[in-house]
C-alpha cells in the first residue's frame, strides 16, 4: 500500500489523478475509523491512501460573523466542544463513542461508506453550505442540493469544508435517536425534526437505507406520523424488521415533535 | 508530499522516548506498539468498538487499531506503560478497577485523558467518555470507583499529578 500525505488541494488533486492514471485505486483517507475497519475486513481494497489531514484548510475551524466553517477533516469531538449550535451536538453527539469521535472527521461521516450520515441531518436543517476540491477546482453549493442519498462526490473530488449559518431565531428543533443495544451503536431510527409551526421538516437517518428527508409538513400531518408518505420503503435487517422500524419511527416522531413544540 | 510505498525505518515519541523501528504503510499503531514489546494495549476487537488498545496521541485518547502507525510519526504517543505510578493507577488497584485485567490499560488511559482534560468532570462526562470501552466480565462499577476516587484524590492540591 502506498500511503501519501499531500499538503495542499492542489497536490492532493494531482495526486489522485497520477495515481489512477498510474492504474491504481486511490482513496482519500480521513480520520481513518472507517477506512482501516473496512481494510481489515477485506471490503476495502486501497492501493493508495491519501491523508489529507495535512492541508491546513482541511483541518481549520472558524467561527465567523453568522455562523461556521469547518474544515471537512475536523474531528466530531472537536466540534462538539466548539459551540456550535446546540441542534447540531444533539445530532452529532450520540455517533459511535468518544475515543471513535476524537479521530471521526465530520467529513468521514458525511461521506464514508456506512449508510447512516447521521450528522448530515443537523447540517440539512442548518442549510448548511459546501465547497468540494474537484478537478476543475472549488465548487460550492448547498448541501442538499450535493446529498443525494449521499455526497455524490465524482472520482477524484473530495469534501474541503463546510459552512454553517447560525439558526434562524425561530427555528424549532427535536430530536429523537433510537438504537438496539444502548447509546454506542448504529440508529434503528434517528429523527430530527425542525421547522415552524405549520412547516416542519424531518431529517431521518436509520429507517431507510440512506438518510432521507421530508419537508412542508403541518402539524396535522406529523400528528399522524404513521400516515407519512416516506420516498423508500424502510429496510428490513438482522437488526429490525421493517414494522419495528415503522413503530419506531412513529414514536420517534412524535418525541421530536413534543421536543421542537409542534404536534405530537 | 511525503510518500511511503514500502516497509521502512521509523522513529515515535512514545512515552518521552524516540523508538526507531521498521514498519509498513498498512500497519496500524497498535500493531506497532506491540512489536516494541509496548503490550500494555490489547488487540481485542481489532474494529474501534472495545476500546482495549486506547492510547494516547498528542494526549488525546485513541484507538490504536484504528491508527495508521504512521500517522504516529511526529506526534507523542502515550501507552499504558508510560502512565506508571499514577494516582489513576493507584486508584485502579484501591478499588478494584479490573477483574481479568484485558480492559483495564484501556479504560486506565482513557481515564486519565479524561481527567486531565477535565478534572470536574461530572457524571454525564464520565459515563460518555468511559462508555468508549469494554469491560466483558462487567466490572464496571469498580472502574467507576476508582475514577472517581482518583477525581478526588487530584482536588488536593497535595495530589496534584495525575
Amino acid at each position: 500500500m502506498i500511503y501519501l500525505q499531500p499538503a495542499t488541494v492542489v497536490e492532493a488533486l494531482a495526486a489522485y489523478k497520477n495515481e489512477a492514471d498510474a492504474g491504481r485505486q486511490p482513496v482519500w483517507y480521513s480520520g481513518g475509523t472507517e477506512v482501516i475497519t473496512f481494510m481489515r475486513k477485506g471490503t476495502l481494497k486501497a492501493e493508495v491512501l491519501i491523508d489529507l489531514k495535512g492541508i491546513p484548510e482541511y483541518t481549520a475551524l472558524h467561527r465567523g460573523e453568522g455562523g461556521w466553517s469547518i474544515g471537512a477533516g475536523v474531528s466530531l469531538t472537536t466540534l462538539l466542544e466548539a459551540g456550535l449550535p446546540e441542534l447540531f451536538r444533539a445530532c452529532a453527539g450520540p455517533i459511535a463513542d468518544h475515543t471513535v469521535r476524537n479521530r471521526l472527521s465530520l467529513g468521514g461521516n458525511l461521506c464514508g461508506r456506512l449508510p447512516y450520515r447521521e450528522a448530515v441531518l443537523p447540517l440539512l436543517a442548518l442549510d448548511a453550505q459546501v465547497t468540494l476540491a474537484t478537478p476543475e477546482g472549488l465548487l460550492q453549493l448547498p448541501l442538499r442540493e450535493q446529498f443525494q442519498r449521499h455526497m455524490g462526490l465524482k472520482p477524484g473530488s473530495f469534501l474541503l469544508n463546510v459552512q454553517v449559518a447560525d439558526p434562524k431565531r425561530e427555528l424549532q428543533w427535536g430530536a429523537k435517536r433510537q438504537t438496539r443495544l444502548g447509546p454506542v451503536d448504529y440508529p434503528l431510527v434517528h429523527v430530527l425534526a425542525a421547522g415552524t409551526p405549520g412547516s416542519w421538516s424531518l431529517y431521518i437517518s436509520g429507517l431507510c437505507p440512506y438518510p432521507i428527508s421530508l419537508h412542508n409538513l403541518t402539524d396535522a400531518q406529523l400528528a399522524s406520523p404513521e400516515d407519512l408518505e416516506l420516498p423508500v420503503p424502510p429496510q428490513e435487517d438482522a437488526l429490525a424488521s421493517r414494522a419495528y422500524r415503522l413503530q419506531l419511527f412513529t414514536l420517534a416522531v412524535r418525541e421530536a415533535m413534543a421536543q421542537a413544540g409542534g404536534a405530537q | 508530499m511525503n510518500r511511503y510505498d514500502r516497509p521502512d525505518q521509523h522513529t515515535l515519541l512514545i512515552n518521552g522516548e524516540g523508538r526507531t523501528v521498521f514498519f509498513s504503510p498498512e500497519e496500524t499503531l497498535l500493531q506497532v506498539l506491540r512489536r516494541l514489546g509496548l503490550t500494555g494495549a490489547k488487540p481485542g476487537c481489532e474494529n474501534g468498538d472495545c476500546g482495549a488498545c486506547t492510547v494516547l496521541l498528542d494526549g488525546v485518547s485513541v484507538k490504536s487499531c484504528l491508527v495508521l502507525a504512521l500517522e504516529a510519526v511526529g506526534h507523542p504517543v502515550t501507552t499504558i506503560e508510560g502512565l506508571q505510578n499514577t494516582a489513576i493507577q493507584q486508584a485502579f488497584i484501591d478499588h478494584g478497577g479490573f477483574q481479568c485485567g484485558y480492559c483495564t490499560s484501556g479504560f486506565l488511559v482513557n481515564a486519565y485523558a479524561l481527567l486531565e482534560a477535565h478534572p470536574e468532570a461530572d457524571e454525564a462526562l464520565m459515563t460518555d467518555w468511559l462508555r468508549s470501552n469494554l469491560c466483558r466480565c462487567t466490572g464496571y462499577e469498580g472502574i467507576r470507583r476508582a475514577v472517581t476516587a482518583a477525581q478526588e484524590k487530584l482536588k488536593n492540591p497535595e495530589n496534584a499529578r495525575l
